[in-house]
């Protein structure tokens, strides 16, 4: 009975917010449900009958949980996962929500979700999934965190309490966590050692040497596992997302039987990607890229991508609680940002000028700055990007109507 | 010339960002590992994370450091490395509580604004140790605290570079937030 009155009332707050607040609404129905009914999701995630498949670690989470739900999908499940962010507690009931049908609960093959790394631990691990995908530990949201070591903890947890683990086996802080339940997937070591191959958080300890899948092409896509020699054609821009890829590709020869590789390279060639994690959007009639920033190292790897940019906009939101990270950031290639703005955009501005970057206008109104940018004349001969963080990315989606 | 000491480790809150800003500013800067460094008027030790601090803490081990310290070179240590370079040189780093926030404190009479995030004593949140004719600035207040804070690179290393008072400003509304 708990159970129906969390989903009637869920689903109702629901549809009530959305139907008032473009794009908005996503944690308070299910801050609602799990009050009303606190195993909610425990629940609806014990019905698929092939399990749970938890994606979790710093970065790349959303891009490898879309990658692994298409793939899944292609091969012939159904595949319960939850909307990219909505990765704490409440998303993930707001998921339940949002995948249920009037008051039935989900129903699907298996279930991939992403989770936040100290969720993982607290709400994931007691589920006790199938296999759990760990991306990487890097040094963010310190503020919360205070170590990566907390966060290596964290999903300790999560990988004991599975039955298998996909780690990324580049990251010397998940090498050291190894098991009999282990298997590592990463980058080839020529590979790891290119500049826009990411850089895990400082260690004592080494990268793991003999990688069960090993990425050793980019463009195509080749990996090499103990049963497969894959080659598959991508559109995927940088590193980071080539490595997402693999451990969506990696998961996927764990869960399903015999792989038909014809629908696997039905999926490579037309993967789409995460909205906002390098998305081309038309925006006041210019084709544009969107580059979410959310800690030191995908902003390094999105400035690489960046390099093409004719005018910039950048703006450094409410979610960086303490902005010390920013100076961490090298932004020695960039020319000039042309508009700068954000809750942090002083401190950014001070970061920006140490580099020897311009910046043409620091405007504190944000959603001023966005139509300022929108009515500049078209780029010539580059690039429109915006370079915003989690919240400045939301606050953008609300003001630009721009549907996910 | 200002050094930054193991710039790769010591990096933790973006603190290799302020050898940029002192560059910038037409100040000479150098990265200081094992090799002897000798013409210094200062050295930043950037914060490290707990798997730094143990990497600190090894290379530390026989380093010409100590001795350059006795001899007067200022050192400007932040976050955990304070606590790591206080162990190495015998000094007791006091730690009472964890706090993750804006902050201000007031050290030599001058108030002082950033985020403290870690154990710290949250009493004396930067402290000046005498060690032979050299000093140990140990700050708790993170990442670029001497850009923040004018005061401190005057303080510690003698510079002055340009003006920020919007930047000190932002500090303080976040405080006030």
């Amino acid at each position: 009975m708990r159970t129906l009155i969390a989903l009637a009332l869920g689903r109702a707050s629901r549809k009530l917010i959305r139907t008032f607040r473009h794009g908005g609404g996503s944690a308070v129905p299910g801050t609602i449900a799990s009050k009303i009914q606190p195993k909610l999701f425990e629940i609806a995630i014990k019905r698929f009958p092939q399990g749970l498949i938890i994606v979790s670690g710093s970065s790349g989470k959303s891009s490898t949980t879309k990658f692994l739900v298409q793939i899944l999908q292609n091969q012939g499940l159904s595949v319960f996962t939850n909307p990219s962010t909505a990765n704490i507690k409440q998303g993930l009931f707001s998921a339940v929500l949002q995948g249920s049908k009037w008051l039935s609960l989900p129903k699907a093959d298996i279930a991939v979700i992403e989770m936040d790394e100290a969720y993982a631990a607290v709400i994931g691990a007691p589920l006790q999934p199938r296999l759990s995908i760990i991306t990487n530990v890097m040094d963010e949201q310190l503020d919360r965190f205070m170590d990566s070591e907390n966060v290596v903890s964290a999903l300790h947890k999560l990988s004991l309490a599975s039955k298998q683990v996909l780690a990324n086996g580049n990251d010397p802080k998940l090498a050291k966590l190894k098991a009999d339940n282990f298997h590592f997937f990463g980058l080839s070591t020529s590979l790891s050692q290119k500049e826009e191959a990411p850089r895990y958080a400082v260690s004592t300890a080494s990268p793991i040497e003999n990688l069960d899948f090993e990425i050793i092409g980019e463009s195509p896509f080749k990996m090499r596992s103990k049963n497969f020699a894959y080659e598959l054609p991508t559109k995927l821009q940088g590193l980071h997302m080539t490595i997402n890829f693999g451990a969506a590709i990696s998961a996927a020869e764990l869960i399903v039987t015999n792989i038909d590789h014809n629908k696997l390279e039905e999926t490579a060639d037309t993967l789409q990607g995460v909205y906002g994690r390098d998305t081309r959007e038309v925006i006041g009639g210019v084709e544009s890229r969107i580059l979410l920033v959310q800690n030191r190292e995908s902003f390094r790897l999105n400035l690489l991508q960046a390099e093409a940019a004719e005018q910039l906009f950048m703006a450094i939101g409410t979610d960086v609680k303490d902005p010390s990270w920013l100076w961490g950031v090298n932004f020695h290639n960039l020319n000039s940002v042309d508009i700068l703005s954000g809750h942090h955009a002083i401190p950014m501005k001070y970061r920006l000028q140490s580099c020897g970057v311009e910046v043409q206008l620091l405007q504190p109104n944000f959603e001023q700055a966005l139509n300022e940018f929108i009515q500049m004349e078209p780029p010539t001969n580059g690039e429109r990007v915006f370079m915003v963080t989690a919240d400045t990315f939301r606050r953008m989606k609300r003001i630009l109507e721009l549907s996910s | 010339m200002i050094g930054f000491l193991y710039p790769e480790i010591c990096n933790q809150q973006g603190d290799r960002g302020y050898k940029d800003w002192l560059e910038v500013h037409q100040i000479e800067t150098c990265e200081v590992e094992d090799q002897i460094v000798d013409n210094l008027t200062g050295l930043v030790v950037g914060d490290v994370s707990e798997q730094g601090a143990i990497l600190l803490e090894s290379k530390l081990e026989n380093h010409w450091l100590g001795k350059s310290i006795a001899q007067g070179l200022t050192v400007l240590a932040i976050g955990r490395a304070a606590q790591v370079l206080s162990r190495h040189l015998g000094i007791e780093p006091q730690m009472n509580s964890y706090k993750s926030q804006y902050v201000s404190t007031v050290f030599k009479g001058e108030e002082l604004f950033g985020y403290v995030n870690g154990f710290h004593d949250l009493d004396q949140l930067i402290t000046e140790t005498q060690i032979g004719k050299g000093r140990l600035i140990s700050c708790a207040l993170l990442g670029p605290v001497a850009v923040v804070n004018p005061w401190v690179e005057e303080y510690c290393f003698g510079i002055k570079t340009s003006a920020r008072n919007d930047l000190v400003d932002h500090y303080k509304k976040l405080l006030a937030d």
